[in-house]
């Protein structure tokens, strides 16, 4: 009976370690911070004539910080080039996002341009306007949702608006949870007391992953035991 | 001899018992630690409701306050660490970085602690478990709020361990020969449910209310088994007082209580003078009143009149004055609307599936926004319906033997029914009255995880030896890989 036990534990154990791996594995955004969420459901777009410009406050940067994204509100093939400013804490960049269409330039929804990298992590202001003075608007998606908050102020033309302007920092492309653990663990050490480190909660996470599974098949098969089968 | 006895009691300690114990617990500390903080369900009020008691002997108030909601060193906590902005976007991703850190350190060198005087929309709940957590709190006084924070959260693990070792218990109640195997698969569907680890790891009274249902279904089994003992009578109406003292929808525990105590002395009638159990009975019924009366009075004192009572009376005026509506809401939670029936008035209602399977079979994390692939809820759903008419075919089959501990499955139902009662009708006036909120959540399903267990049991007790050992072994196996999958997925939605 106790074979029959751990035949069927492991079955659905094995299933389960599939199915983590499967999301371990799994490649999303590279993000470095989200200074203000895309829109959830409804888009409300923030519209800008060539010269006006949208700026949006305390946007953290880390050294990893490679590509600022900016979301389309009307994503076309003929969308403009923008112009992303980044200036504060001793940083400052002005970049164009890529040009022509494909992935990253606005005509797929994203516009991802690509920014020097920091030195330090630092607390900026990024603004965008479009790249030409005269020609077609820009047209962003921002955001008037409840469940979209951030500290973050949005402004164009120097007025705060009460559309947010949807940003996100990325290191690059994709990549998944597994392809860079400690990093992923010193995140989520940053909000534990100092004597926690990535380290610590490597331990906590291997003692959970192996040890919650090993008292369960040990539960299992001593109650057999206790039963006499 | 001391030791010798302590030894003895060690060893007669049920292993199975204590190896579920142990997995539970590194599973609440993974929650704890891995979860960023503030980010559970309705955490940073309830965590500003703890911080104000401690630091002012006082809770925050609810409505029109000139206050703030959260005190001045939490809100720079939230701001600068970005904890507003995931609570429920999956999107959202805390604030990492140096850059944020350093100008937190910056904004909360002088920043207020007892400050957060409200408008707190928590505050009409009673103080019992923020009590509790401000003694963690008050324990990490001298540190760093995130580290009292996880202190707080730490708090819950002797919470975690009464609604395990009480699910063990009423187990035990019910099956006293069904063998360890079973009372082991029924205790581990508690102590692997992926939820209630989840709410042991973040600051919440949901676990306390947990905690003390469990006890008191624990105890009711025990009550109508063994009569009318002081220890069992009066630790019901404690327990009841306790129940009240933590939330509101404690009082879902007060009409099978009062049951169980009216059954034990009815039954105890022969053997015990009337006097005695008029005696008890009273003494039961004073100490809940004490309960009831104080935490009314303390709600209320809090966020003004009728706030403690509207979990049942509701915040509209026309919730219960519209009975067939509510009637109509409960069918069209469970089943598909009969013709002519009018949908409830929202844009969004919560119905079983994903109440009963998604929120609480299988779990919704973070503040509800981190979830398994929809396949497995979609197997969870399969495996509680086979398990439903599993039941069912139990209880046919084996009518006699139900009718023999007739007394504890009217326990058993009485808790089941009022609960659900109180959270149907507190949700109908939620959405009944504008802005039409859909407010019922899984996790309030939790005090009636011990009779989920009971259930569950009563199927794996039931079937052959082989096959109850394939089935028992693939709940624990489970729920094993459940929970270490909901604290993995969250590491990746928060941290990846």
């Amino acid at each position: 009976m106790r074979r029959l036990a751990l035949a069927t534990m492991a079955v659905f154990l094995v299933v389960g370690a599939f199915g983590i791996a499967k999301v371990l594995h799994h490649p999303r955004d590279a993000v470095t911070a989200v200074a203000t969420p895309a829109p959830l459901h409804d888009m409300t777009p923030i519209t800008l004539k060539p010269g006006q410009q949208a700026c949006e406050d305390a946007v953290a940067l880390s050294p990893g910080t490679r590509v600022i994204r900016i979301y389309s509100g009307a994503p076309t093939p003929e969308v403009p080039q923008l112009r992303v400013t980044v200036h504060g804490e001793g940083y400052r960049a002005q970049v164009l996002s890529p040009a022509g269409a494909g992935a990253g330039t606005g005509s797929d929804g994203v516009y991802d341009t690509r920014i020097p990298a920091p030195s330090r992590s630092a607390l900026t202001t990024v603004c965008v306007q479009t790249a030409q003075r005269s020609g077609q608007s820009a047209i962003l998606a921002g955001s008037r949702e409840a469940r979209v908050r951030s500290r973050s102020t949005t402004t164009v033309d120097g007025r705060p608006s009460e559309t947010k302007l949807g940003l996100v920092l990325l290191s690059g492309g994709p990549r998944s949870a597994a392809s860079h653990p400690k990093e992923v663990l010193q995140r989520a050490a940053a909000f534990d007391p100092p004597f926690i480190g990535w380290f610590t909660l490597a331990l906590v996470g291997l003692l959970a992953v192996i040890g919650v599974p090993a008292a369960t098949v040990w539960a299992a098969l001593r109650a057999l035991r206790d039963d006499g089968v | 001899m001391l030791s010798r006895n302590w030894r003895a009691r060690a060893s007669a300690f049920p292993r199975p018992l204590a190896a579920l114990l142990a997995a539970a617990t590194v599973l609440s500390i993974g929650w704890a630690l891995f979860t960023p903080p503030l980010s559970g369900p309705d955490e940073s009020g309830h965590a500003a409701y703890v911080q104000q008691l401690a630091q002012t002997g006082h809770g925050p108030h609810a409505g029109d306050t000139d206050g703030k909601p959260v005190s001045s060193e939490m809100e720079a906590l939230i701001g600068w660490r970005n904890l507003d902005s995931v609570i429920g976007v999956a999107t959202a991703r805390p604030g990492w970085s140096a850059a944020e850190r350093a100008a937190w350190e910056r904004a909360v060198r002088d920043a207020d602690r007892g400050d957060g005087t409200g408008p707190n929309p928590l505050a009409q709940n009673p103080p019992l478990y923020y009590g509790y957590d401000a003694i963690a709190y008050q324990v990490g006084r001298g540190w760093s709020l995130p580290t009292r924070l996880l202190l707080m959260r730490l708090a819950n693990l002797p919470l975690l361990w009464i609604v395990i070792g009480c699910g063990w218990l009423a187990i035990g109640e019910v099956f006293r020969r069904a063998g360890v195997f079973a009372r082991t698969v029924g205790t581990g569907a508690i102590a692997l449910l992926p939820m209630v680890t989840f709410m042991s790891g973040v600051i919440n009274p949901d676990i306390a209310l947990t905690a003390v249902s469990t006890a008191a279904i624990a105890l009711s089994l025990a009550a109508v088994r063994i009569g009318p003992r002081p220890a069992t009578l009066l630790g019901l109406g404690v327990l009841a007082a306790l129940a009240v003292l933590i939330h509101a929808r404690g009082l879902a525990l007060l009409p099978p209580i009062a049951l169980v105590i009216l059954m034990v002395l009815w039954r105890g009638r022969r053997d015990v003078s009337a006097g005695r159990l008029l005696g008890l009975g009273a003494g039961a019924v004073l100490l809940a009143a004490i309960g009831v009366l104080t935490a009314i009075a303390i709600s209320n004192g809090h966020a003004g009149t009728t706030s403690f009572s509207g979990e049942v009376t509701g915040s509209s005026s026309s919730g219960l004055g519209d009975l067939s509506g509510l009637l109509d809401y409960v069918w069209q939670f469970y089943f598909s609307p009969l013709t002519g029936m009018a949908p409830p008035p929202a844009d969004v209602v919560l119905g079983y599936r994903q109440i009963f399977v998604e929120q609480f079979l299988g779990g919704e994390f973070g503040s509800l926004e981190v979830h398994y692939a929809d396949a497995v809820y979609r197997a969870l759903q399969v495996a509680q319906g086979l398990g439903l008419i599993a039941l069912v075919v139990v209880f046919a089959r084996r009518w006699e033997r139900v009718r023999a501990h007739a007394a504890q499955a009217v326990v058993l139902l009485g808790f089941v029914v009022s609960t659900l009662l109180l959270l149907h009708v507190a949700a109908w006036q939620d959405l009944a009255a504008p802005p039409h909120a859909s407010l019922l959540a899984g996790r309030y399903l939790l005090p009636l995880v011990s009779v989920f267990a009971i259930a569950l049991t009563a199927v794996v007790a039931s079937v052959p030896p082989r096959a109850k050992v394939v089935l028992g072994s693939a709940v624990l196996a489970s729920g094993a890989a459940l929970s270490v999958a909901g604290l993995l997925l969250t590491v990746v939605r928060f941290d990846a």
